[in-house]
């Protein structure tokens, strides 16, 4: 499973925009869910750690 | 079609809001142009300058002692005095979450105070921005006290930006003991996951400050205010404005 570091405090809200999850600047994390993961992608709030990469 | 009454219209400038002081105020933003015509067109042309932007003020003058906390003469002698230009927020249709407003750090150029026959007292402040400027949303009315943690109305922008941007906050009451509030604007692209994009000094009284964000930084669709407050019997009004360049 892909771990990500939080760059920017962040939260997840729900649809009355109460925070659901509260994501602090420099925490690993790996429980995020895809939408999740787009949606702090967009806001540039997240990397992944630990990726593999090409020899 | 709507038309709006100027009763509505709200303005923030450094830690005061001046509704109450003004009878009229002007703000216009401005772009030099520079001529590029050249000797075979046939035409005039031109291509666009700098940005410059003036807010210019008609207001009664207030009696109350320079002394006295907050009073307008204290107020006024800030904006005057401050050689770096103070953070500005007009808001002509109100400070309702998403509503118009011109986003500005304005300096002085030029005071006038005005006596006559049967009238009152009143004065004229110019002032001319410094720095970038522009008309954006209102992120936060500071209509209403805010005395414990609160979160803002979601304003969508409709589309994402990276051309940086501009965010006044102007806290214009604060009392408690030790109060103490901190302004984050945060940003989404989903109204679902949100991220910090502006994060304010914290404050413990009135105070007014401006935060640019960098062009080629993303700022998405959506935003909000997210207001921590703290201490004893905490109470704020505050405005928060931000117009993306």
């Amino acid at each position: 499973m892909t771990k990500y570091k939080i760059l920017v405090n962040s939260e997840i809200v729900d649809k009355n925009q109460k925070a659901i999850k509260k994501l602090k600047a420099g925490e690993i994390i790996s429980d995020l869910t895809p939408a999740q993961i787009k949606g702090l992608t967009a806001n540039e709030a997240i990397e992944a750690v630990g990726a593999k990469t090409k020899e | 079609m709507a038309f709006v009454a100027t009763h509505t219209s709200r303005i923030t400038i450094g830690d005061r809001e001046w509704s109450g002081d003004l009878t009229s105020v002007d703000s216009s933003s401005n772009v030099d142009v520079i001529e590029t015509t050249t000797l075979s067109d046939t035409s005039k042309n031109f291509i666009a300058g700098l940005n410059s932007g003036t807010l210019l003020c008609n207001g009664l003058t207030d009696s109350a002692s320079a002394s006295s906390a907050n009073s307008q003469w204290q107020d006024l002698y800030a904006i005057r005095g401050d050689s770096d230009g103070v953070p500005a927020i007009v808001a002509l249709e109100g400070f309702t979450a998403d509503k118009k407003v011109w986003v500005a750090q304005v300096t002085e150029t030029s005071w006038t105070n005005t006596s006559s026959v049967a009238g009152a007292v009143s004065f004229t402040l110019n002032m001319e921005t410094t720095g970038d400027h522009g008309q954006g949303v209102s992120l936060f009315d500071p209509g209403t006290a805010k005395t414990a943690t609160a979160t803002g109305t979601v304003v969508d922008n409709s589309a994402s930006s990276n051309t940086g941007a501009v965010a006044n906050l102007c806290v214009v009451t604060a009392s408690g003991t030790s109060p103490t509030l901190d302004v984050v604007i945060q940003h989404s692209a989903d109204n679902s996951s949100y991220s910090t994009l502006v994060t304010y000094t914290q404050a413990t009284g009135t105070t007014s400050q401006r935060k640019t964000v960098a062009s080629g930084t993303t700022i998405n669709r959506y935003l909000k205010v997210v207001a921590t407050i703290g201490g004893s019997s905490p109470s704020f009004n505050f405005a928060v404005g931000l117009s993306r360049l």
